[in-house]
């Protein structure tokens, strides 16, 4: 095989990479949207707390002598979903519940406060300077040669691959066969009928919000595994980028999102090696405006009515 | 019964903060290459835990009060400074022409720069407090202000009278250019994009290095003069200098009051324009498109027209401030214009009510100065910002100073 | 008569679908200068939806609709009202929280100079064109006996007071065509004969014409010169409100089958 067609096969790889961890937090972006028409602004600074907050619980068990690495990681992924999820929660009912049914322009606002304040929040906390931690998997398989150019694979490739396919097909089992799936599609659809129908709105709210910073702590793991560095900055960009990958899927469609986060992925991943790095997040944003002006719905979304 | 709930009610919410902040504030993470480790900082921990207790136990009082000062807050103006609106203005204005003379030259200095986020507040004001557009990427146009200046001036050496208007024009350029396409969206929708383009703008300057200096930025940008007269010791052009035209001894402070003059020129300047633009029709439909939409296009007024106009001029006044920022500080990069200036700005719209002029130059003089007061808290000074935006939306979302609006009053016997 | 004039609004096979749905189907009338006519129908059957068609608000997915001689079905609404066609809504559009002036003056918008140099400098053509505006809103203020709430907020207007403004907002607009979706709901007795008065004088003291859609009969029979039947989408009946009355269709069409 040419140099090319592996180079090319490489960048697939690394965009999918990045893909899922989009793809994790896009999911977020997308099911607010879906059932309260609000776009979470502060959803990029939960994914950071959410790297944070894993590094902590790797540290902690470090310190406390268990280093075992299937143990680690699995309590790493459970205690880190389970605080970075209170977050979630806490940040709706802070600041988002006490403004519903205000113009759609208020909550986004408080939502910005939102952001604002937990990324000082975190920067007060553990400082403005980058945390860089040891990789705990290491290594990875290299295929092909041409002209001395190998395709490799890291392990935490694959783990993070895996790790997102599992989250994704969980929750796409959880939306369809559960009965809070159910009620939360319901009032998705149609709020004010749901809650005619027993419902309890508020309730379900609560508990998309809870998913979606589940899902988003999960890609803060990942990505504090993956790259080992992380700062209290890292949840803005990066959140701007799951919610084009959102808005390019379709915003309010979790297969949407799912589809946007990889394209997005794939995007950057091309973009960055064919173009230049330093457009990566110029081609990404492009993307974004492009999307919102020729086809505000997205690739999987639905066409919104006026209504007159 | 009531009491125990609340009693209750505090105690979760107690507990909620008991395990948000044991990960983030009560431990802090020591990395050291190779190592990493944890500290305990379990009082601040504690702190937090008793001061959600107490706020939460006391939350329905705080409302209450709260509700009390609304009720007074209406009545506050009064007839007495209505009647001598005109006299309390040009007092106003007098001091503020007086003061810098008698001050030191680091309070007049940070007043020049809180004129700027006055000019911008005011700018984004007519965007989002008037026409109802939440731009998020204002500070692209305060960017765009600024390079302008710089370019023109390092390339051409354009002088900064011109380059003012130029300098505008351009930002207002980029607005109608920007605005054509995506103010069709949707309120959310327009904000993430205007987002985006504000980031577009920065990573294009950090990046195209050639005509920008990517990072590094463009230094020793000319600082404005008084017609041709500069403020340096030695002039430049060999021309005579300030201070040699009227036989002064050279003073460094005399530039720095003569940038804070220029900045309250400018600031009266957009009062004056946006006070004459709310007045004329195109005012009075952007309020209209803030309310109903679809009711102006039932009357034959093309929103997307409208919605420009009011995009178009809001951001030129980012231009002009980026301008003068950009002649101020002789120096300029990147670095200056990230998100967080826009979301400075929108605090400030946000804050001071929004439509509210006088709420606006308020908040943007308390939001440059405090800060410079109050040094030892600087590093809460975003903390701050983002939970008063939070808490303002759910109690205030008028802001401080609600807007009183100018109406054109008519005799109804 | 005026039968080879050309007719101020006509309408040619119109029809909108939404999806599957069809809303409006093959609905063909035409509207001479200075009439009064009005739409009837069940709930649900397409007059509002013929009046979003007729103002732009939809587009209609097929027919034609003209304007004194000029396809208007592909106009956008506002480009269709300085037309001449503006209408009121069902659930009043007023702008809340401005003044009832202010309202009116709003819609004389594009009457008004709209330069940006003459606006700020203030100039004589600017002024002139500002007083006509401001004399226009006056005038129409003393027409509706809204003159004691000029500097209110119409948002804090009684009802009646809202849809006589909303109604006064249109006719600052000097429209040649008034759309009026039901402009006696939730008036009471008094108010309707007002309004009965009101919609005939308008016709008669400024050659307007006027369609509008109600559920009030004794109105509707008193004050519309013909009437356009609908249900279901389709034109059932036209004609004078005698004859209507005693259409077999139309009365089926309100009381079912059975009833006849």
């Amino acid at each position: 095989m040419s140099q090319f067609i592996l180079e090319f096969i490489q960048q697939i790889i690394n965009g999918l990479t990045l893909g899922s961890i989009y793809a994790l937090i896009a999911i977020g972006y997308t099911m607010v949207y879906g059932i309260i028409g609000m776009i979470n602004f502060a959803h990029g600074e939960i994914y950071m707390i959410g790297a944070y907050i894993s590094i902590v619980v790797i540290a902690a068990l470090a310190m406390i002598g268990i280093t075992a690495l299937p143990v680690v990681l699995l309590l790493t992924l459970l205690m880190t979903i389970i605080i970075t999820s209170l977050y979630g929660w806490s940040v709706e009912r802070i600041a988002y519940r006490p403004l519903r049914g205000r113009h759609r322009l208020v909550p986004l606002i408080s939502a910005i406060g939102m952001s604002i304040f937990l990324q000082n929040y975190v920067q007060i906390a553990q400082g403005a300077r980058d945390i860089a931690m040891q990789p705990l998997i290491s290594g990875g398989w290299r295929f092909g040669d041409a002209g001395g150019f190998q395709i490799y694979v890291s392990y935490m490739q694959v783990i993070i691959a895996l790790v997102t396919l599992a989250f994704m097909i969980l929750l796409s089992l959880f939306i369809l066969k559960s009965r809070v799936g159910k009620a939360s599609r319901a009032v998705a659809q149609d709020r004010e009928m749901a809650n005619l129908l027993g419902i309890d709105t508020d309730q379900i709210i609560s508990i998309t919000f809870v998913i979606g910073a589940a899902l988003a702590a999960v890609a803060g793991l990942l990505v504090g595994l993956y790259y080992g560095i992380v700062n209290a900055y890292i949840g803005f960009i990066v959140g701007l980028k799951a919610f084009t990958a959102a808005v390019l899927g379709g915003i309010g469609s979790i297969p949407g999102a799912m589809l946007g986060g990889v394209l997005l992925g794939l995007v950057e991943s091309f973009s960055s090696a064919y173009l230049s790095t330093e457009y990566k997040d110029v081609v990404a944003f492009s993307v974004l405006i492009l999307v919102l002006l020729f086809r505000p719905t997205g690739l999987m979304g639905k066409p919104e009515v006026e209504k007159v | 019964m009531i009491v125990r709930q609340q009693i209750i009610a505090a105690l979760m919410a107690a507990l909620v903060t008991l395990v948000l902040a044991i990960p983030i504030v009560g431990v802090h993470i020591i990395s050291e290459p190779g190592v990493i480790a944890l500290s305990w900082d379990g009082w601040k921990v504690m702190v937090a835990v008793v001061v959600v207790f107490i706020v939460q136990l006391l939350k329905s009082y705080f409302i209450k009060s709260a509700v009390i000062f609304n009720y007074k807050a209406k009545f506050a103006p009064g007839l007495l400074i209505e009647k001598n609106r005109k006299l309390i203005i040009s007092l106003v204005i007098l001091f503020a022409i007086v003061w810098p003379f008698y001050a030191s030259r680091g309070d007049v200095d940070i007043v020049t720069l809180a004129f700027i986020y006055v000019m911008m507040g005011l700018g984004l004001n007519i965007v989002v407090g008037f026409a109802g557009l939440l731009d998020l990427g204002y500070v692209a146009f305060y960017a765009v202000g600024a390079y302008s200046y710089a370019l023109l001036s390092q390339y051409f050496g354009i002088s900064f009278w011109i380059c003012l208007p130029i300098s505008g024009a351009i930002a207002a350029l980029f607005g109608y250019l920007l605005g054509f396409p995506v103010l069709r969206l949707r309120g959310d929708y327009l904000a993430i994009v205007t987002l985006g383009f504000g980031e577009i703008i920065r990573l294009l300057l950090n990046n195209m290095d050639s005509l920008t200096g990517g990072p590094d930025g463009i230094g020793n940008i000319a600082k404005p003069t008084l017609f041709g007269l500069q403020f340096e010791r030695q002039s430049s052009d060999g021309g005579l200098t300030f201070h040699q035209f009227f036989g002064l001894p050279y003073s460094s402070g005399d530039k720095t009051i003569f940038l804070y003059l220029l900045a309250l020129l400018l600031v009266l300047l957009s009062l004056l324009v946006i006070n004459r633009l709310i007045r004329m029709p195109v005012g009075r439909a952007w309020e209209a498109l803030r309310e109903d939409e679809i009711a102006c296009r039932s009357l034959g007024l093309n929103p997307m027209h409208i919605k420009l106009s009011a995009f178009t001029l809001g951001v030129s006044f980012a231009g002009f401030a980026g301008c003068f920022f950009a002649a101020r500080q002789g120096f300029i990069n990147p670095e200056s214009f990230t998100f967080i200036e826009s979301a400075i700005v929108l605090a400030i719209v946000v804050l001071g009510g929004m439509g509210s002029q006088l709420g606006i130059i308020l908040a943007a003089l308390a939001m440059t100065i405090l800060p410079e007061i109050a040094r030892e808290f600087d590093q809460y000074r975003m903390l701050l910002f983002g939970m008063v935006m939070v808490l303002m939306m759910i109690w205030r979302p008028q802001g401080l100073l609600p807007s009183q609006r100018h109406i054109i009053k008519i005799e109804t016997s | 008569m005026t039968t080879n004039a050309v007719a101020l609004l006509s309408v040619e096979n119109v029809g909108m679908q939404f999806g599957g749905l069809t809303a409006l189907e093959a609905v063909s009338f035409s509207l001479n200068e200075k009439k009064i006519v009005a739409v009837i129908g069940p709930n649900g059957a397409g007059k509002t939806t013929l009046f979003n068609c007729l103002s732009g608000f939809y587009q209609p997915t097929t027919g034609r609709v003209m304007l004194d001689g000029r396809a208007i079905d592909k106009l956008p609404s506002h480009e269709i009202a300085r037309a001449g066609l503006v209408r009121t809504f069902q659930n009043i559009r007023l702008f809340k929280q401005m003044t009832v002036m202010e309202n009116l003056l709003v819609a004389q918008f594009t009457r008004s100079d709209n330069r940006l140099w003459a606006g700020l400098l203030n100039n004589r053509h600017y002024r002139e064109k500002e007083e006509t505006v401001k004399r226009e809103a006056i005038y129409w203020l003393e027409r509706m006996e809204l003159t004691p709430f000029a500097n209110r907020e119409a948002g804090n207007l009684a009802y009646g007071q809202q849809r006589r403004l909303e109604i006064a907002r249109c006719m600052a607009t000097a429209p040649r065509l008034l759309l009026l979706d039901e402009p006696a709901a939730g008036l009471n007795p008094n108010e309707t004969v007002a309004l009965c008065q009101l919609i005939s004088d308008l016709r008669n003291d400024h050659g307007v014409t006027i369609l509008l859609i109600e559920h009030d009969m004794s109105l509707v029979m008193e004050i519309s010169e013909e009437i356009l039947v609908l249900d279901r989408g389709r034109p059932i009946a036209w004609g004078v409100p005698a004859a209507i009355r005693e259409d077999r269709a139309v009365i089926s069409a309100y009381l079912g089958e059975e009833c006849l």
